[in-house]
């Protein structure tokens, strides 16, 4: 977990969704994105650490930085390709 | 309405040190609600990470893609011991098995499991459905089945592509995870 500096291009409030739906709305969304855009997701899925490792190791779109707020997990992922 | 999307793939390094797209192929031959759910989001998943994707839909996995039945699949208690009570709050009234063939208890477990996802924001199967086929996810119907169970090929869903089990194997041959479910 580190700190949430960089400005952002999109917020993807995951929320309430359950596996795998914060990963398959990032991909929906990254898609629309440009290259270097930065989209940060909020979800609440405990699980959601390993996931996102995965996910961005899978993609190779490069996960910035992460957060925990209250119960809140953010992820700032650019999209690299 | 479906924005321009441009894609990316995944990659892993196959034997001979070359750059391939990861590639998941999954059989989806179950009609009913429950087994409906964990094909669609396999593939939404490997999709959303860029891999490419292909469910094969045979036997009564035909139904998921069946424009008449997709959003009408149905899970029924019977022959299912692991179906959770009706009343959260009440763990020790099971349903006795014989109880779940009585006549509207397939309609009430139904209602049940879509609350359970309804509650948990997981899309409905049609609209996953449409998450696929927006992320590229290729959908195959088994067109042995369709002539089988007498499905025409004008009742399934738009973007399907008929194909037998030859042209499936080829695709699946190529892939890191293959799934029959």
């Amino acid at each position: 977990m580190t700190t949430l500096t960089t400005p952002i291009t999109q917020t993807l409030d995951a929320r309430g969704l359950v596996c795998p739906m914060p990963t398959v709305r990032l991909g929906q969304a990254i898609r629309k994105l440009s290259l270097g855009d930065i989209v940060e997701v909020w979800t609440d899925d405990p699980g959601s650490q390993a996931n996102m490792a995965a996910w961005t190791k899978n993609t190779g779109h490069q996960l910035v930085a992460s957060a925990l707020e209250g119960t809140v997990y953010k992820y700032q992922v650019r999209r690299m390709r | 309405m479906i924005e321009t999307l441009t894609p990316f793939t995944s990659v892993a390094e196959s034997t001979n040190g070359e750059l391939k797209p990861r590639r998941l192929a999954l059989i989806a031959s179950k009609g009913t609600l429950d087994w409906a759910y964990p094909p669609l989001m396999l593939a939404t998943t490997a999709a959303s990470m860029g891999w490419e994707v292909g469910i094969y839909f045979t036997f009564y996995g035909l139904y998921i893609i069946h424009k008449a039945y997709q959003n009408r699949l149905e899970v029924s208690p019977v022959g299912n011991p692991a179906m959770p009570p009706p009343l959260a709050a009440l763990p020790q009234l099971k349903v006795p098995n014989f109880i779940g063939a009585l006549p509207g208890m397939t309609a009430m477990a139904t209602t049940m499991m879509n609350g359970w996802m309804e509650r948990a924001h997981l899309a409905p199967i049609g609209e996953l459905l449409s998450i696929a086929r927006e992320l590229g996810v290729k959908l195959y119907a088994c067109n042995t089945m369709i002539g089988v169970m007498g499905v025409k090929p004008g009742d399934l869903m738009d973007g399907v592509e008929c194909a037998g089990s030859p042209a499936f194997l080829d695709f699946a041959a190529g892939a890191d995870v293959q799934l029959f479910i």
